[in-house]
């Protein structure tokens, strides 16, 4: 019998499509060349949003920069490049290399469409501008072209075009930026939305200042809740390789100093429209939180493909809900840089813990060994991975059985939320009985205590208002039990003093002294 | 279309001339009086629609006087607009303020002129209107070489004044910057202005404002700067009358340029214009009425004399007071971290 044989193909436009929708949200696309600025030993990247109108996207770093030739061949064939071919590390500020295989470029594609880039390498006396055209390679008609086609005559698929310049320029100069025009209406749509209603917050008004300010302002609930900026501020503040907000990630955290000198030491600060971002984690939320911080979630560990994983991370639990609800959870940084955004099923957790989720967040810094496990997008991993299993079955160990104590995290949170209900319960039930006693007997009345120089017959004298101790009687009772003493003495006296003589009672008195300077 | 080449040198020659005392005399002595007396008027939230170039000097300056509404915390001049064509410089510019009320990276007069094919800025533009003052802060010609004297600039300030009046402005104010240099000048245009000029002088009145300067056609050789300055105020005047407004030169300040590169020497003349509606948007003018307004400013225009900025920044100790009043504008560039 014949067999047929039909070939399976795809249209060019698949890689376009790939090519230019790679990242999920723009906060996405903007990480990658806050990224590429990282690797580049820049100091400062400046991103322009030109809110409230957002069509203008501009991104400028002072890092090592670009000349027309090494920008041609990394656009000649985007991906083809390994960025850490001459080491892991930047060569200035020896930053661990960001990226891998050199697609940062095609973030932009996220934005908008065509858009021009300048840029000057340390050293060279040349600059070059470079129009990028992403727009002929969208339209309907590039979906027609079979991809297997191109690729019999060449290995590599067209998305865009560009056209370069080269001008003069002073050799010490030393920059990328980026200018993104006709931003994709939909995102610029989203960015223009008004957040919910109620909440007081405009595109307008969304910054509240500084990143303390726009902190305050999230963390009433949800971030998303004010709207697509404040997502985008978020977003980029979270995950990208910056400083923590002045006492981050938890205060007086002394265990956590290493994370935020490592961030202090990288040198490196990104501003949004004029506003410097931080990381913003600033825990405990409010003076009268209890919370744990459980520091030492770290990894050595090698894997079966000779590839080592190293971890260093901390989770913190307070005894109130963690807000804004956007930090609930655990976030991976894969070379300081954060995968996705917190994730508050904990790498898919098996079990359910309830409320102790949303009480819970915390960082695991992956300084090697999971770096092929991240997806293109660079927000997901790809679960099937043996390093990503190995962080999962690290992280589930630590949060069902094993912690510094010896105890799952969660019993440890558990024990420590059960110790603090108790507390609270024998604090309220000592609250309720003096409330009860206050509506049976009303409301105790102020006896003033004295001490008399002068001695009386009994040694205590007691009316409506005061007591009356003998001076003497009452410099034998140590401090700690006077108050006892003078209540016991008081019953005594009042009770006693038409039956017994006074010779009596001044004898008890003096007996009952001196039994309390025993103890 | 310009090369990068040409943008460059552009670029590298405009620098210096926005950061010398020549230029910042003018903000010193005509345009911070302007503002101070809109600041006072309108507590601070003065609308501001200016061509500021990178380094923005005009709008830092203005805020480091207190004239202009300023949020530090949110790094926002909710008053402010700007538009700068080169893509690099519209990056630094938006970089290093902040937000602004509005900023565009475009042509002002292709966005004025032709917004279909602008269609976006155009109608961000439009809507931003009316504003208090308007800086025209322009590098070159008015009328350039190879354009028709009824130059894409001329269009683009009449289009100006009209969407002032559109929007119900009173009042409002317009700094205007051009250079004045024969050699590069289009002669066509110039003859047009003559022959205004020339018509304007059958009047007695204006015959005698105009005085002991050269017949026009002589000041145009002897005095290019002065034959733009007078020319251009009363194109002005003409065009406001048009449109609903009267225009009064409130002050006008000339100097001189020789460009580093070997090119000619040139002027730049600065005028301050003040506008006061004098019908209300909606309604049709009365050409008898427009010509009156017209024929009643020119002997003004003829009157007025231009500062001299070179003579006035010789004077005592002027250029070094000039000069100090920009060190916090020129520190606060030095000290942002902004690729230029």
């Amino acid at each position: 019998m014949a067999i047929d044989r039909f070939p399976i193909d795809v249209a060019a436009s698949v890689i376009a499509d790939i090519s230019s929708g790679i990242y999920r949200s723009p906060a996405g696309a903007l990480k990658e060349l806050i990224s590429n600025a990282f690797d580049a030993d820049a100091s400062t990247v400046h991103i322009s949003t030109n809110g409230p109108d957002f069509d203008t996207f501009t991104c400028t770093d002072d890092g090592s920069g670009l000349t027309a030739e090494r920008f041609k061949e990394i656009m000649r064939l985007i991906g083809g490049s390994a960025k850490r071919d001459k080491g892991e590390f930047s060569p200035i500020f020896k930053r661990p290399l960001i990226g891998r295989i050199g697609i940062g470029i095609l973030s932009i594609g996220q934005i908008c469409r065509t858009f021009e880039i300048f840029s000057s390498a340390k050293g060279s006396p040349k600059k070059f501008r470079a129009r990028i055209d992403l727009d002929p390679y969208m339209r309907p008609e590039a979906r027609r072209i079979q991809l297997q086609a191109r690729l019999q005559k060449d290995a590599k698929v067209k998305i865009g075009h560009f056209e370069i310049e080269e001008a003069e320029e002073e050799p010490d100069k030393h920059y990328t930026r980026v200018v993104m025009e006709k931003i994709i209406p939909g995102f610029q749509q989203q960015l223009r939305s008004q957040p919910m209603l109620g909440l007081g917050v405009t595109p307008k008004t969304f910054k509240k200042g500084a990143m303390a300010d726009f902190l305050a302002s999230v963390s009433r609930d949800t971030v998303s809740e004010h709207g697509a900026y404040a997502q985008l501020i978020w977003e980029l503040a979270v995950t990208t390789p910056i400083r923590y907000m002045d006492g981050g990630p938890v205060r007086n955290a002394v265990k956590l100093k290493d994370l935020r000198t490592r961030m202090e030491d990288y040198q490196f600060r990104v501003y949004l429209d004029g506003v410097e971002l931080y990381k913003p984690i600033l825990l405990p939320q409010g003076t009268s939180v209890i919370h744990k911080v459980y520091a030492n979630l770290n990894l050595d560990k090698q894997l079966s493909d000779s590839r080592a994983l190293r971890i260093r991370g901390y989770l913190y639990w307070q005894n109130t809900r963690i807000l804004p609800r956007e930090l609930e959870g655990i976030l991976v940084r894969v070379r300081n840089v954060g995968i996705g955004g917190f994730d508050s099923t904990y790498l898919g957790y098996p079990k359910h813990e309830g409320w102790k989720f949303s009480q819970l967040c915390g960082e695991l810094y992956v300084d090697d060994g999971l770096d092929e496990a991240i997806n293109i997008d660079r927000a997901s991993f790809r679960e099937t991975d043996e390093a990503y299993l190995s962080l999962q079955e690290f992280l589930y160990q630590r949060l069902g059985r094993e912690t510094d104590q010896g105890a799952g995290i969660f019993t440890s949170i558990k024990s420590k939320a059960d110790a603090i209900a108790k507390r609270r319960k024998t604090r309220e039930a000592v609250e309720r009985g003096k409330r009860s006693s206050e509506v049976i007997y009303g409301r105790p009345r102020q006896v003033k205590t004295e001490a008399a120089t002068e001695p009386s017959p009994a040694g205590v004298r007691v009316s409506t208002n005061t007591i009356q101790i003998d001076e003497e009687l009452l410099k034998q009772v140590p401090g700690r039990y006077r108050d006892l003493f003078v209540s016991v003495c008081a019953v005594v006296e009042k009770s006693l003093s038409s039956e017994v003589a006074v010779a009596k009672r001044r004898q008890l008195f003096e007996k009952l002294a001196r039994l309390f300077s025993a103890q | 279309m310009a090369t990068f080449e040409e943008i460059e040198r552009r670029r590298k020659r405009a620098k210096s001339s926005y950061r010398d005392a020549k230029k910042h005399f003018v903000r010193v002595e005509g345009w911070l009086p302007v503002f101070r007396a809109y600041a006072r008027q309108k507590a601070l939230a003065v609308h501001y629609l200016t061509l500021c170039a990178k380094d923005a000097i005009d709008v830092r300056y203005f805020r480091i006087k207190g004239v202009l509404e300023y949020d530090a915390k949110q790094k926002a001049y909710p008053t402010v607009s700007f538009i700068e064509r080169e893509a690099q410089d519209y990056a630094v510019i938006a970089e290093s303020l902040g937000t602004a009320k509005l900023g565009i990276n475009g042509d002002l007069e292709a966005i004025l002129i032709r917004p279909d094919e602008n269609a976006s800025n155009s109608a961000k533009l439009r809507k931003s209107f009316p504003y208090d003052i308007v800086n025209l802060d322009f590098t070159g010609e008015v009328v350039r070489e190879g354009d028709p004297p009824y130059s894409q600039t001329i269009r683009a300030i009449e289009k100006i004044i009209e969407l002032q009046h559109g929007a119900n402005c009173p009042s409002w104010h317009m700094f205007l910057t051009f250079r004045a240099c024969p050699e590069t000048a289009n002669h066509e245009a110039d003859q047009e202005l003559r022959f205004i000029i020339e018509n304007n002088l059958q009047n007695a009145q204006a015959r005698e404002a105009y005085g002991n300067r050269p017949a026009p056609h002589d000041l145009i050789g002897a005095r290019y700067e002065e034959f733009l300055r007078i020319g251009i105020v009363k194109f002005l005047a003409s065009s406001a009358s048009n449109r609903g407004y009267t225009c009064s030169l409130e002050n006008s300040y000339v100097y001189s340029r020789e460009p580093r590169d070997g090119g000619p020497p040139y002027h730049i003349v600065k005028l301050i214009v003040r506008f006061g509606v004098v019908r209300p948007a909606g309604h049709l003018p009365n050409p008898h009425h427009v010509m009156a307004i017209y024929q009643e400013s020119v002997p003004a225009i003829f009157q007025s004399q231009p500062i001299d900025v070179v003579a006035r920044l010789q004077a005592n100790d002027t250029r070094q007071r000039i000069l100090e009043d920009l060190k916090p504008v020129l520190d606060e560039l030095t000290a942002q971290s902004i690729v230029e």
